[in-house]
Order: structure tokens, then sequence, then C-alpha cells
């Protein structure tokens, strides 16, 4: 009898994700972090530049900050890269 | 850079504890362990029916890394904020600037001269071993009241400005 249903509103996968998750969309979210985190580090850049008491604390902060951005762009970016080979 | 006057000297400069970043670390802690939590839980079972052209292990570890990516950014803006809430002490003003969140900062300045009152406010169990608390200035410019709050030394804090304030006003 199981077998004649057409759509089961028990299973929610069949609702929530009717695609299936493919590289490209993979591939497409990562662009869509890489801009946001672009976005926030340069906003922070700036008001660390300009609002900073100490000009050289504030450039190890904003080199700290862009550089633990970068590698997690960068890990983010070889899985989306491996998921898709 | 914040700029001074030209014949001002910058004396100090005094920030919050840095004890307050506690709650945002604690914060993103609990957030990066949240997915393991959640995998172990039963997002396993629903991630296996999911339709993936993919290795499901790759694509994890791409959801896993982005969502620290995210608490990043979270935590370097609250570090920026926490960070540019300082009070600058010259030889000559008392400047306070004060940022909350991304897009909103105040600032204001008052002559040593013009201090009027300073008091302290140091409650709780914390800021008492931590020697942290909030340090009013009451002046008799635009300005009226200028808070610190949770601010390093909040005693130590008020002599010095008392002291400026005296020698301005002699």
């Amino acid at each position: 009898m199981g077998d004649s249903l057409l759509f089961d509103p028990f299973s929610y996968t069949d609702v929530l994700i009717p695609l299936s998750i493919t590289p490209g969309i993979v591939n497409g979210l990562f662009w869509v972090l890489l801009g946001v985190t672009g976005v926030v580090v340069l906003i922070l850049a700036y008001h660390l530049s300009s609002y900073s008491v100490s000009g050289i604390k504030a450039s190890i902060l904003i080199a700290v900050q862009a550089g633990v951005s970068i590698l997690l762009l960068l890990a983010t970016f070889s899985a989306s890269v491996l998921f898709g080979s | 850079m914040i700029t001074l006057q030209q014949d001002e000297k910058l004396l100090y400069t005094f920030r919050r504890h840095p004890i307050v970043l506690l709650g945002p670390i604690l914060a993103v802690a609990i957030l990066a362990a949240l997915p393991y939590v959640a995998y172990r839980l039963g997002l396993r079972d629903l991630i296996a029916n999911i339709p993936i052209q993919g290795d499901p292990a790759l694509l994890l570890t791409f959801i896993y890394l982005a969502w620290i990516t995210i608490l990043w950014l979270a935590f370097s803006a609250a570090f920026v904020d926490h960070w540019l809430d300082v009070w600058v002490v010259t030889d000559k003003r008392l400047l306070d600037f004060e940022q909350q969140g991304l897009f909103h900062r105040e600032s204001a300045v008052t002559r040593h001269a013009l201090v009027q009152d300073i008091s302290v406010e140091v409650k709780g169990i914390l800021p008492t071993l931590l020697d942290y608390g909030d340090v009013h200035v009451q002046t008799a410019g635009a300005n009226k009241e200028f808070t610190m709050k949770n601010v390093t030394k909040p005693y130590k804090i008020k002599q010095i400005i008392s002291d400026l304030a005296d020698n301005a006003k002699a």
C-alpha cells in the first residue's frame, strides 16, 4: 500500500530539499561567502585604520584579521573544489 | 588615526577590561561546537536522505569551514567594537570614543578644567576581584557626563583624571 503513495508528507527532505546538492551550488555558496567576508574585512580594516590610537597596533590587527580570513577562505575553497572533482 | 592638537601630548589610553571579551569568545566556542553536536544527534541521518552529487564528507567539511568563517567574522567585529571603545587622556583634554557595531560611532571631548566630579562604580564579584568597573566623569560642558564602562583599574583612572583636573584649575 505504501508503494502507491506519490507524496510522503513525513519525508521532510522531499519538501525542504527538492533539488540535489550539486558542485555548482557549493561553488556558488563559496563565492557568496567570499563576497561577504571581503566586505566585512574591508569595513573592519577601515574602522581600525581610521579610529585607532596606535597605527602599528592597528596594522597588526588588520593583518591578523585578514590573514585568518584568507586562510579560512582557502580551506573552504579547497573543500568546494574537491567536492566538485 | 585619532589626531591630536599640535601642542597636545598623549598621556594615557584606557580600554575596557579584556574579560569583557570572554562572552563573545564563549559564544563563538559554543557555536563552533554546535554542528558537531547536531551531527552526532541526528544530522547524519538527515544528510543520508539528501541527494548529493559528490562526497558527503567533503560537503560537510565545506559547510563547517564556511560556518567557522562566519563565526570568525562575527568575533572580529566584536573585537573591533571592544578595541575602538577607548578613552584618551592628553595633557589638555579627555576624549571619549565609543564604537557601537559596525556603523555607529560616538565621540565626546572635554577639557580638564571643565571636569567637576568623578565617581567609580565597581559592582559584583568578578569586577571586584579583577579590578574593573565604571568611571563617571561629570563635566560643566555640553556633554554633561562621560562614562567609561568596565574599564581596567578604575580607581587609578579616577586619580589620574582628578590630578589633571586639579592642575588645570590651579
